[in-house]
């Protein structure tokens, strides 16, 4: 297993999705080889950033909320019994 | 801004049942957000978009009662916003080519085929050209959150091509599962693999060049509501 298919295999290593050959191919690879041990720690560091923008970039609510609130209301009345 | 997102259990959805309005509203807040933007990789039409999420709303709200929980409340509602956007989608891109007579730009995405991210990192013989190094972050998560990190974070998501873009939102964004992502996005578990692996590619490379000192982002301002 050389560099580049430890790089395109990064994301399946750290999440677990690698065979036991393939995880334990990567693995030797990472003991011997510093660059793709930094690219691998990387990725998973990505997939961490990637967490953290989690609803930051739209309004949290619709504009017209008051009217989506009379719309479950209204729905929620048709149905009393039901829960 | 929550890291770990709510599970909504079967009591949360009884409760929704019930007309409990506190729950409706926790639904709403916890997901308008990241549906908007999930919408936004089907269309760039803002039109379209809040059409698509107010639909999605209503249908969830008759839907409620026939919810069988078979899928996970998120992913059943993930699932109802896919296809309202898609089939709002193409309509808007019929009526724009009948007024327009041309292609408008809701027009098919990047070409994902072409993407790749990781091309020419390598010499023939599988060694790197430019050798990565280590980031030394003291405090990663720290550095994450801090509103410079996550400018540079949400422009690497806003220039993946749409289709790399969604499985990025549902997947690491999100943090769902990948058989649940599968099942709303409609695509192959190792489709899925490979539009992951080339989305977080782009962002550590984008993550690396900030790091390194090189351009730095804007923190990008909210979206705001374009007025009636
Ligand atoms: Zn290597």
């Amino acid at each position: 297993m050389n560099c580049e298919h430890v790089a395109h295999a990064a994301s399946d290593y750290i999440d677990r999705k690698l065979g036991l050959r393939g995880r334990f191919g990567v693995w030797m690879h990472l003991l011997a080889c510093s660059a793709c041990k930094a690219y691998v720690e990387q990725v998973r560091l990505a997939k961490l950033a990637l967490r953290a923008v989690r609803g930051t970039a739209e309004p949290a609510e619709p504009a017209n909320m008051d009217a989506l609130m009379a719309s479950f209301r209204a729905e929620s009345k048709k149905r009393p019994s039901d829960s | 801004m929550s890291l770990h997102p709510t599970e909504f259990d079967a009591d949360f959805v009884s409760r929704l049942r019930a007309g409990d309005e506190a729950a409706f509203r926790r639904l709403v807040g916890e997901l308008h957000g990241p549906l908007s933007r999930l919408a936004r990789s089907f269309s760039r039409n803002d039109s379209v978009i809040e059409e698509a999420v107010q639909e999605t709303w209503l249908a969830v709200i008759r839907g409620i009662h026939s919810y069988e929980g078979r899928a996970p409340l998120r992913s059943w509602v993930f699932a109802i916003l896919v296809n309202h956007t898609r089939k709002l989608a193409v309509k808007a891109q019929k009526q724009f080519r009948l007024e327009q007579g041309r292609y408008g730009e809701d027009s098919p995405g990047r070409d994902e085929d072409g993407d790749d991210p990781l091309g020419g990192r390598f010499e023939a013989d599988g060694h790197w050209r430019d050798l990565p190094a280590p980031w030394d972050l003291a405090d990663p998560e720290a550095t994450f959150l801090t509103a410079e990190a996550k400018a540079v974070v949400e422009q690497a998501i806003d220039a993946m091509p749409e289709s790399q873009r969604r499985v990025v939102l549902l997947r690491d964004v999100e943090g769902m599962g990948s058989e649940e992502v599968c099942n709303i996005l409609g695509i192959t578990g190792t489709n899925e693999r490979v539009l992951l692996h080339r989305g977080r590619v782009r962002v550590r490379q984008a993550l690396d060049t900030y790091l390194r000192g090189g351009a730095t982002a804007q923190p990008a301002p909210r979206r705001e509501r374009s007025p009636e």
